[in-house]
């Protein structure tokens, strides 16, 4: 069964989203998720335009601005959630593991 | 300093992977890819350099999407650092030339279905278009040959034809198997993590064989043009004609392109040049183009205000010798009327006059099927009856033939043509102002029949 659009995020899905709670360009967003991860996580240009349509189009993130080819994004409240739930998920994986494998494994 | 290379590429659209590697090694060479034509791949020449390529699917532009997205694409790109090359189909091409860059895309199960998506709106519906425009015409052309038997299996153009057809059609089909091949092998990859398969050998060589395939084809096809029996002046003609055709198609396509035509009208435009590049064929008769056919004339003399030869070629049969009487005034013409691996066809004809002014006139078409039964579906075809005519059979004993048949108007009255069959053989026999009584049918018979094969 194929799975819901965005139930899950990937790194590029997530760290995209979170680059968009201050508005930003498409190029600004590219940097910010390098910055971000310290060049941990790169997104290409096509992977972003791609994500951005597709972000855009369910909702998570709105256009603010469009100034001549450049165009400004702002994550919404749908894209907030979206977020949210993700931290959430990613949470609780790490409470399983720490439940797992214990604090001293750990360290 | 070096001038701009033309290289005719077989890349598949979907190799992604080939494609950047091969125009990585070309840069690398000091060759960089200028622009993408209908036939070649245009590249200029550089100081040789890493440089990476990326092949991508673009969001659409024109009719079918708005230009405002594939600009700010590109805007992206360039942020990144991503020139755009070229376009290539619904596909673009872009480099960098950093030593490492970000790739274009970082997310391969997204680009795989980006991609997908693109095939599926160009390349997976002009492949299946073309199936089914070659599997229409394979039925039509073999319906043409089991009509016309005759026509098709003396012609070289008819028999290909069908041929040409079948092959495209195979071409056809395997170039959209291996399209889904890929595909499934492409999601087994990114699912584990990898990048898209690349395109396989066999795939590249076969698509390298088909155009060399279909490069000979149309050269075979332009060769069948040229009439057997007219001179060299025909060759050139069709040849001059041809290659203006290809001249023209080309400049034409890149105009039409360069003012944005759509694909169908590009597509009707390049379809009008094929039918003209075809039409040579239908030249021979036209008048001037005759200087042409004067070329082979044999040597010749005026008599009675008419040109008779000099030196007359031998014939199969010859009204002197139906007749054994004496014509001094002869006027003979050989024709081959077609040549396949099945069957062949050669025309005579005689125009005689005797001093009197006694004219005489005898024609026959010889011809050769040595398989039996194409050589039977020849002739059900020749002794199909049409509005006016029909055929009815004769006694063959005095022709020393196995079937013969006259040709007589549908009134009943009879026409001065016969339709005469040995195995192997038919000959058309036609004798104007000459009765063929059952000595002369001997005599005919005795020159045309086929000679005995050696015990």
């Amino acid at each position: 069964m194929a799975r819901e659009k965005f139930q899950t995020l990937t790194e590029p899905m997530f760290y995209i989203l979170l680059s968009l709670r201050e508005e930003c360009c498409g190029a600004d967003v590219m940097a910010r998720v390098g910055a971000l991860t310290h060049g941990r996580v790169s997104v290409g240009p096509g992977t972003l335009y791609n994500l951005l349509d597709s972000f855009q189009q369910a909702g998570m993130i709105r256009e603010t601005a469009v100034a001549g080819r450049k165009r400004s994004y702002l994550i919404t409240d749908k894209g907030r959630e979206t977020l949210e739930a993700e931290y959430r998920r990613l949470l609780a994986l790490t409470e399983d593991y720490k439940a797992c494998i214990g604090e001293e494994d750990l360290s | 300093m070096k001038r701009a290379a033309y290289r005719a590429e077989t890349l598949s659209p979907f190799d992604l992977q080939g494609t950047e590697e091969h125009l990585s090694a070309m840069a690398a060479q000091g060759w960089r890819l200028e622009s993408i034509g209908r036939f070649f791949w245009k590249y200029r020449p550089a100081e040789p350099a890493a440089v990476h390529y990326a092949v991508t699917a673009p969001p659409a532009a024109g009719e079918d999407g708005d230009l405002g997205d594939r600009l700010y694409f590109e805007e992206l790109c360039a942020a990144a650092g991503w020139e755009k090359v070229t376009d290539w189909a619904a596909l673009q091409i872009y480099a960098n030339g950093a030593e490492n860059p970000v790739p274009l895309e970082t997310d391969e199960p997204l680009r795989l279905e980006t991609i997908h998506q693109s095939m599926r709106r160009t390349y997976l519906r002009d492949r299946r278009n073309q199936l089914l425009c070659y599997g229409g015409l394979l039925l039509l052309t073999l319906g043409q040959v089991f009509r016309f038997p005759r026509a098709h299996f003396l012609s070289a153009l008819g028999l290909a034809l069908p041929l040409f057809c079948l092959l495209s059609l195979l071409g056809e089909a395997y170039a959209i198997a291996g399209y889904f091949r890929w595909l499934r092998r492409s999601r087994r990859r990114v699912e584990e993590g990898g990048v898209p398969a690349p395109v396989s050998r066999h795939y590249r060589v076969l698509s390298r064989l088909s155009g060399i395939l279909m490069v000979l084809l149309f050269l075979a096809q332009l060769g069948t043009l040229v009439p057997l029996s007219r001179p060299s002046g025909w060759t050139a003609l069709v040849a001059v004609l041809s290659a203006v055709c290809v001249v023209v198609f080309w400049l034409l396509d890149g105009a039409l392109k360069r003012r944005g035509a759509s694909r169908e009208i590009r597509a009707a435009a390049g379809l009008l040049l094929v039918v003209l590049c075809l039409l040579p064929a239908g030249f021979e008769g036209f008048r001037p183009f005759e200087f042409l056919d004067e070329a082979g004339a044999p040597p010749s003399y005026v008599w009675n205000g008419e040109n008779w030869d000099l030196e007359p070629q031998p014939l199969p049969l010859t009204v002197e010798e139906l007749t054994g009487e004496d014509w001094p005034h002869v006027r003979r013409r050989t024709v081959s009327q077609g040549r396949t691996p099945f069957a062949s066809e050669t025309s005579y004809s005689e125009a005689a006059s005797r001093e009197d002014g006694t004219y005489a006139y005898l024609s026959c078409a010889v011809l050769d099927a040595p398989n039996a039964w194409v050589c039977r579906r020849i002739l059900e075809d020749m002794l199909k009856p049409s509005q006016f005519f029909l055929f009815r059979p004769e006694e063959p004993g005095p022709w020393g033939a196995e079937e013969v048949y006259r040709r007589f108007y549908r009134s009943g009255e009879p026409c001065s043509e016969w339709i005469v069959f040995w195995p192997g053989r038919i000959v058309t026999l036609y004798a104007e102002e000459l009765e063929l009584t059952p000595e002369r049918q001997a005599v005919a018979g005795a020159g045309l029949a086929p000679e005995e094969e050696p015990s």
